[in-house]
């Protein structure tokens, strides 16, 4: 099957090949690069309708509902609805916005957020730009999302808003640290900042494996970085209604669903790529592998969302500087230091020094559990008052 | 120097999680209470006053919509006043035992319904409360076999109860019951040992017992901060002392401690209910003569153990066959009042967390 | 060790998410139950929402759904004397009933309805009514789609509600 296996490489020459008989080459090279990203862009949009949709599924079975099933039958024209009815509802501007500000902030939230596709590489050959830094450009593109937030949260002049807003910057900004750590013990092992060269360092054996500390590190700041329950505090509706897109409605509200989405898919993609191997995998054709594993992370989020309550924003920020800045900074280290080692045995250095790190953390943790359960003993409202 | 300022917000009468329109200003320094003020009457319906042109009977539908979680508890506080008033007695026993397996039941409806949206509050995206209403459902059903309603049954009436249970209803309770202790264990290996449940929970709303007290709040908050106070216990009415239960306490002190207090009492729940149903007896469930409740002039307070803490009637005669005045001491509005001193000095989302762990209805506050 | 309490908490959810599967592959070829069910399974895991319009559940035989007018089966006569019994024990005074003597003194029933209304808007379901009617006339009935447009439809006049006693029976 290696046409199906190279379905789009195959569409692509085919494609640039009817164009080159009446195109000048640098004619073929633009509409080629406009077709890649109305194909993109298309396809982002549909899974982000249809994310919504298998986000419900998964979380009214969770909860032993059916989840939507009156639009279509089982309910698949319900992301269609949605969307009409996001697109037909008034946009309502609050009477004390700052109204530039306002309405510039989803658009600052939605054009980054589809930048990272341009290197993402959803199989050999099907990457639109395979720069030698990828790893570093695809979080450093996503971090502008950061400042759409604060825009939406001071622009919508509500004080829910402010407040979901500040927090989004900062669990934003503490939350990249670790994450960057992370992924940089995956660049040592590979050897590559490419993300084309770090799935192909994957062909004999995932790097879950070698890595199964910083896998786990990378899993939990991608859920904060997209604000996903448990961190889904910027927007936490039991405390600040809808956080920062309180005040916004129809087409504004859509564009920051869509960007929200489209990070999920985004840190999923990255978290398999880095950490599942990608495209590798045996029968599939490679595109439809690495799908699978997106999708895979995608539920094991939905899965979270539906199962734990929210931390508090004070824990969130304990959690990324006081455990995983520290753990991830010591996973490059065991990372660099089993590298020098040079010890040629695949995978196994590497997972049992992970292993021993999450125990020693584990053990460590626990202690300090203890040590504060013993002072908490007296009661913090004396503390307080004192 | 850096200048800061306070912020003030409102949170609610429309806010996601103030259980119902109630209303706290709060003062923030950044994320963390300052000051907080409680507003509430929004839902305000004169229950009491309006009460003053009812009849005793007809008082009962309003009981029901006090505390509209816990129907059948404020019919049977409300009917023990009546009966104490009136001096109406003695209650056959079939109706004492519907009266304490129907109570039972409201207790964890009710210990359910808190258990669920406290969870919703903290942020779990809706499965725990659905499971916990899915429990609910099941007595529910139970409800409405008995009584024709759900929520506002009207059941339990001075003398006794309405009518007897139809004859499936004792092997479809039962069942329920059967599955309780299931249920309570799902929901401990669900939520119990959750580490971010713990780190939300543990040390947030602490109520030293002498504060408690001191307020006068009871029920699962009151044991939550350590103190062995159970109506059921310390003054038993109905005939809640044939049963064996425990009193369930624990030393915590703060929303995590009123959490696995309401767990472990509809542990406790279901073993009442298991004794009561199987100690059931035949008979009639309405006591002689109850025809017109025209109580002699005079006064009296009951008081149950309902599932929110302490629920008395007051109720004064003047020897008409309405209440000259009709007063419910009412059990969320005296729990609310430790709310400013539980919230002062933590983040905002503590304060929706120690509102959800009080466990208030609206509907008994503003009456 | 830091983290068990969040795994189980995942399993139990893991738990719900198949146990809904496996009770979906046992309907498989039809999608709704069939009969009516007044009271569901008693679970605690598997699906649990009954889909409406497709699925029912049986009322039980109390349930206050609204309140209907019962006929004598042999005479076809209606049962309510007009006593008011139903007007004085209601809490709300939703009730308002207005009879007059039956010119045909031959006839067994002595006393005929005028007027009987009943404000649905407004009736607290309590079922006083119900229990203080002397004659077997005022009973509960099972309906429960009762939506109307308008406010005014929500008074349920005599005909109406005799009507619905006939459905009910």
């Amino acid at each position: 099957m290696p046409s199906l296996n190279n379905l789009f490489g195959f569409l692509q020459d085919w494609i640039s090949g009817k164009l080159s008989g009446f195109l000048p080459p640098w004619g073929v090279t633009l509409a080629m690069m406009v077709i890649t990203i109305v194909a993109l862009l298309l396809f982002l949009v549909v899974t982000v309708m249809y994310l919504t949709y298998l986000e419900r599924k998964v979380l009214a079975r969770i909860a032993d509902r059916l989840g939507p099933n009156r639009a279509g039958p089982l309910g698949i024209a319900q992301p269609v609805a949605d969307v009409l009815k996001l697109i037909v509802k008034e946009v309502i501007v609050p009477a004390r916005a700052d109204v530039p500000v306002y309405f510039l902030a989803p658009v600052v939230m939605v054009a980054p957020a589809l930048l990272p596709y341009a290197v993402l590489p959803f199989g050999p050959r099907m990457v639109p730009a395979d720069i030698s830094v990828a790893v570093l450009f695809v979080p450093a593109v996503t971090s502008i999302t950061t400042l759409a937030l604060l825009m939406a949260g001071w622009g919508s002049g509500n004080k829910f808003s402010l407040l979901g807003g500040l927090r989004a910057v900062a669990q934003k900004v503490s939350y990249s640290i670790p994450l960057l750590l992370a992924f940089l013990a995956v660049v040592l092992v590979s050897g590559s900042l490419s993300l084309v060269r770090i799935v192909e360092a994957q062909a004999s054996y995932p790097f879950l494996l070698a890595q199964p500390l910083g896998f786990i590190i990378a899993l939990i700041c991608c859920v904060a970085e997209v604000n996903r329950s448990p961190f889904d505090i910027p927007e936490a509706e039991s405390e600040l209604v809808a956080g920062y897109h309180t005040e916004y409605s129809g087409v504004g509200f859509a564009m920051f669903f869509l960007a929200e989405y489209i990070g999920m898919f985004t840190v999923s993609a990255m978290l398999a790529i880095l950490y599942l191997g990608g495209w590798h995998g045996p029968l599939l054709p490679p595109y439809i592998w690495f799908l699978i594993k997106v999708y895979l992370i995608l539920c094991v989020m939905f899965w979270l969302r539906g199962t734990f309550p929210r931390v508090r924003v004070d824990q969130l920020m304990n959690l990324s500087w006081k455990v995983l800045l520290p753990l991830s900074m010591v996973n490059v280290a065991v990372v660099a230091l089993v590298d020098k080692l040079g010890l040629r045995l695949g995978f196994l250095p590497g997972l049992v020094a992970g292993l021993v790190v999450m125990a020693v953390a584990a053990a460590v943790l626990r202690t300090r559990r203890r040590a504060r359960a013993a002072a908490a003993a007296r009661p913090a409202w004396q503390v307080r008052e004192a | 120097m850096l200048r800061t300022e306070t912020l003030s917000i409102n949170v609610g009468p429309q806010h996601p999680s103030t259980h119902g329109v109630f209303r706290m200003l709060l003062t923030l320094d950044g994320e963390r209470v300052v000051d907080l003020k409680p507003y509430f009457g929004y839902l305000h319906r004169g229950i009491e006053k309006t009460a003053e042109q009812r009849t005793y009977v007809q008082n009962v539908p309003f009981t029901d919509r006090l505390d509209y979680i816990c129907g059948m508890s404020n019919n049977l506080a409300y009917a023990l006043a009546v009966e104490k008033l009136a001096g109406i007695g003695p209650i056959p026993e079939r109706a004492e035992y519907l009266r304490v397996i129907m109570a039972e039941l409201t207790r964890v409806v009710n210990h359910c319904v808190a258990i669920g949206f406290l969870l919703n509050d903290l942020g779990a995206f809706f499965t725990p409360v659905l499971y916990c209403l899915r429990q609910r459902e099941y007595i529910l059903d139970l409800f409405e076999m008995a009584s024709g309603s759900r929520m506002t049954p009207s059941y339990i009436r001075p003398g006794g109860v309405v009518e007897d249970v139809p004859p499936e209803f004792i092997p479809a309770a039962k069942k329920v019951v059967a599955g309780l202790p299931a249920f309570v264990d799902e929901l401990d290996q669900l939520l119990t040992g959750n580490e971010i449940l713990m780190a939300r929970l543990q040390n947030v709303g602490v109520l030293p017992p002498e504060r408690a007290i001191a307020y006068g709040v009871t029920g699962p908050v009151l044991r939550g901060s350590g103190v062995a106070y159970d109506i059921r216990r310390a003054e038993p009415y109905s005939i809640y002392d044939r049963f064996d239960f425990d009193v369930i306490t624990e030393p915590g002190q703060d929303a995590y401690a009123r959490f696995l207090v309401r767990l472990g009492e509809m542990r406790q729940s279901a073993r009442i209910l298991e004794q009561a149903l199987a100690q059931i007896p035949e008979g009639p469930v309405m006591a002689e003569g109850v025809r017109r409740i025209r109580p002699p002039a005079g006064e009296a307070y009951a008081r149950i153990e309902a599932p929110k803490g302490e629920l008395g009637f007051y109720l004064i005669s003047d020897g008409s066959p309405n209440p000259y005045r009709f007063r419910v001491r009412p059990t969320s509005l005296i729990n609310l009042q430790a709310l400013r001193d539980m919230c002062v000095g933590h983040l905002v989302a503590d304060v929706v967390v120690i509102l959800g762990s009080i466990d208030l209805t609206m509907g008994e506050v503003d009456r | 060790m830091v983290g068990t309490g969040l795994l189980k908490g995942l399993w139990v959810t893991l738990r719900h998410v198949v146990e809904t599967y496996r009770q979906d592959w046992h309907k498989f070829p039809r999608r709704y139950r069939r009969e009516p069910v007044a009271v569901q399974e008693q679970s605690l895991t598997g699906l649990f929402t009954v889909q409406y319009p497709e699925e029912r559940l049986r009322m039980f035989p109390r349930f206050h759904g609204h309140l209907i007018q019962k006929r004598d089966p042999e005479t076809g006569l209606y049962n309510c004397t007009a006593c008011k019994a139903c007007e004085r024990a209601c809490p709300h005074g939703v009730i308002s009933v207005e009879g007059e003597r039956n010119p045909d003194r031959e006839s067994k029933k002595k006393m005929l309805v005028t007027r009987f209304t009943w404000d649905a808007g407004r009736c607290l379901y309590c079922g006083l009514c119900v229990e203080a009617c002397p004659s077997d006339a005022l009973d509960w009935g099972q309906g429960y789609e009762l939506a109307v447009d308008r406010r005014e439809e929500l008074v349920f006049d005599f005909e109406r509600l005799l009507k619905l006693g006939e459905h009910a029976t």
